[in-house]
């Protein structure tokens, strides 16, 4: 499913060039769960931005779901709308909008509308009784739970999670994890998310660390939670 | 959720400022469709008591064509006379249709309503119903035979004075009364506050203006012959003569001047306007940046954004147009009110015509407006790179 090989990010600033990624080799395969752990600074979200195409790599080649990642504007919004769907560390809901309408608020830039499978995908985080309330009037882990349910409206083959629990207490993190991995064993949904907590990252079916930018190991075995 | 609801959501994050900014647009629309329709109601008002004067062209005593013009609209004291035996002249002119002296006396009468008032006679003879055939009787009729003590009252001077058809009225400063034969129906026009006697009348009172006119009134038999007519009359020493365009044109070269200077004001006040509308979205594209951010990762396009902003900005202004045109007409005979009470002569009828298509194009015009002053905040929000937005909101 997403496929990186010598993935390189470098940001040249007036004063030095600042390498994020350095030659970066991942394999995630199709329904696969996958952790990005390492220290701040250590290029997971530059990681992350590049998969799902919101930022451009210096160098390198990507593969997503069998295309070659392509450097045109038109093609990366194609991405972002079939192929990728992002949850952050901030939840970024609209507060002018109710739940039902921040998951489908990915609807207003495409020719689909589909409401139900809006309010399944609420009903499927736990958010069936909180469908009209706006995001002020919802607690951390809820308004993640809807971010969550907001990357799945577009019914995406990859979920990008960057520090999805950045914000939120012990248990909704674990919650928010445990969904996830639900999320790939029963829907099939390729998984990569970015931590810097190792015991949320046992969820994942792997966990791949990263400092400097590069990658410094990986172990293919299940988490401890696993 | 389409464009216009998402950005009909957006506009109202910011409650008080969004309502500002319409507020600002309302008001610039609504000066700007009053002074519109002000001129558009000035010119037919004005055109209509032109007609309705039923002549075209009005000769009377060598003097100032503004006072002449005033004089022929509104009539007034203190004015130039003719020779009687000139208009006499003038009028066996084959050319001539029809020929209508008129002699205007203005009276004080310090009887009159609660602080006195000015009582205006006019002298006419019985060509006055031949070139004002709309002018038709409330009550009575025209004058038994041409030197009798009788008069016609104008319907709004009839309804002043609360006289009827057989009342008898007192001339102030001399010892004649005189019989009312019959009121006009209300005409929309000057005529309605005077008091009519046969020209002979009106010399019998006021024995110190026998022989003497304010005006002849000139209807001519061939239209194209206007020019002419006009020349030959300015051969005649101690007159001058004055035609129907050239009043409309004078009064309305001064309304042209008086336009330009309000209509530059109204363009000021639109663009003060505009440009709080660019500050408006500017500021709100500035504050929502890691939010565009977000909707580009979720599959915004470029042009999504563009639209998003632009539709934001084309309701604000389309919202202050609706308003303010609705304003516009709603307050409309307010602005006619203290327009009348400014100018020295107004038109009879509505001067302030806000008509459906007026209306119309004022809201076109502001939604227009709307399209302009969106572009740039649209375009600074598309050109952001969705993962600098995201950070920068942070």
């Amino acid at each position: 499913m997403i496929y990186a090989k010598s993935l390189t990010k470098t940001y040249h600033l007036p004063s030095e060039n600042i390498h994020a990624l350095k030659s970066i080799a991942l394999s995630v395969k199709t329904g696969e769960f996958a952790a990005i752990m390492g220290p701040s600074g250590a290029g997971k979200t530059t990681l992350l931005n590049l998969l799902g195409g919101l930022d451009i790599p210096t160098c390198g080649t990507l593969r997503l779901a069998n295309q070659n990642w392509n450097k045109r504007e038109s093609a990366r919004v194609k991405m972002r709308r079939q192929l990728v769907g992002f949850v952050f560390q901030e939840f970024l809901l609209l507060p002018q909008l109710t739940a039902l309408e921040n998951v489908m608020l990915p609807y207003t830039f495409t020719k689909q509308s589909d409401r139900q499978h809006a309010e399944e995908l609420l009903a499927q985080v736990g958010l069936t009784e909180r469908i009209y309330h706006r995001p002020s009037e919802l607690s951390g882990g809820e308004m993640q739970r809807v971010a969550i349910a907001r990357a799945l409206a577009n019914r995406p083959q990859i979920l990008l999670a960057d520090e999805p629990t950045g914000n939120l207490d012990i248990h909704n993190s674990q919650l928010v994890f445990d969904m996830f991995r639900t999320l790939s064993r029963t829907q099939g949904l390729t998984i990569v998310v970015a931590t810097h907590n190792f015991k949320l990252a046992q969820f994942a079916d792997w966990i791949s660390y990263l400092k400097d930018g590069r990658i410094v190991s990986g172990t293919r075995e299940r988490g401890a939670q696993g | 959720m389409r464009f216009l609801k998402l950005a009909y959501k957006n506009m109202f994050r910011r409650k008080i400022r969004s309502t500002l900014t319409i507020g600002g647009m309302t008001v610039a629309v609504a000066v700007l469709t009053s002074l519109l329709g002000f001129n558009r109601g000035y010119q037919q008002a004005l055109e209509g008591d032109l007609d309705k004067l039923g002549y075209q062209l009005l000769v009377t005593a060598k003097g100032c064509p503004y006072e002449a013009a005033t004089m022929m609209l509104s009539g007034g004291a203190d004015l130039k006379y003719m020779d009687g035996e000139v208009a006499k002249k003038i009028s066996r002119d084959p050319r001539i249709e029809h020929s209508l002296p008129q002699l205007i006396h203005a009276v004080y009468d310090p009887d009159r309503g609660e602080v006195g008032g000015t009582i205006l006679y006019l002298g006419v003879s019985d060509d006055y119903l031949v070139l004002k055939p709309w002018m038709t009787f409330y009550e009575g009729s025209w004058f038994s035979t041409p030197q009798v003590m009788e008069v016609v009252m104008g319907y709004e001077v009839a309804e002043l004075e609360q006289r009827h058809v057989g009342d008898q009225i007192f001339i102030p400063d001399t010892d004649m009364i005189l019989t009312v034969v019959g009121i006009f129906e209300r005409s929309g026009t000057q005529d309605d506050g005077m008091i009519f006697m046969q020209m002979d009348t009106l010399h019998k009172v006021y024995p110190h203006l026998d022989g003497k006119l304010t005006g002849l009134g000139l209807k001519v038999q061939d239209f194209s012959q206007l020019p002419q007519i006009e020349a030959d009359l300015y051969q005649i020493p101690n007159v001058q003569v004055i035609s129907m365009a050239q009043v409309k044109s004078t009064i309305m070269g001064l309304m042209k001047s008086a336009k330009i200077l309000v209509m530059s004001v109204a363009t000021i006040a639109l663009s003060v306007a505009a440009i709080g509308v660019i500050n408006t979205i500017s500021m709100s594209v500035f504050e929502r940046t890691q939010e565009i951010g977000i909707l580009k990762a979720i599959g915004a396009s470029k042009l999504d954004i563009f639209r998003l902003i632009w539709s934001e900005t084309l309701l604000i202004c389309g919202l202050g147009g609706v308003f303010g045109g609705l304003t516009a007409f709603i307050g409309g005979r307010g602005v006619e009110f203290f327009i009348r009470r400014a100018l020295a002569y107004t038109p009879k009828g509505h001067i302030v015509v806000i008509s459906w298509d007026l209306l119309i194009g004022s809201i076109v015009g502001a939604t227009m407006l709307g399209v302009i002053a969106g572009i740039y905040p649209a375009i600074r929000a598309a050109s952001m790179q969705p993962i600098e937005a995201i950070h920068r909101g942070e």
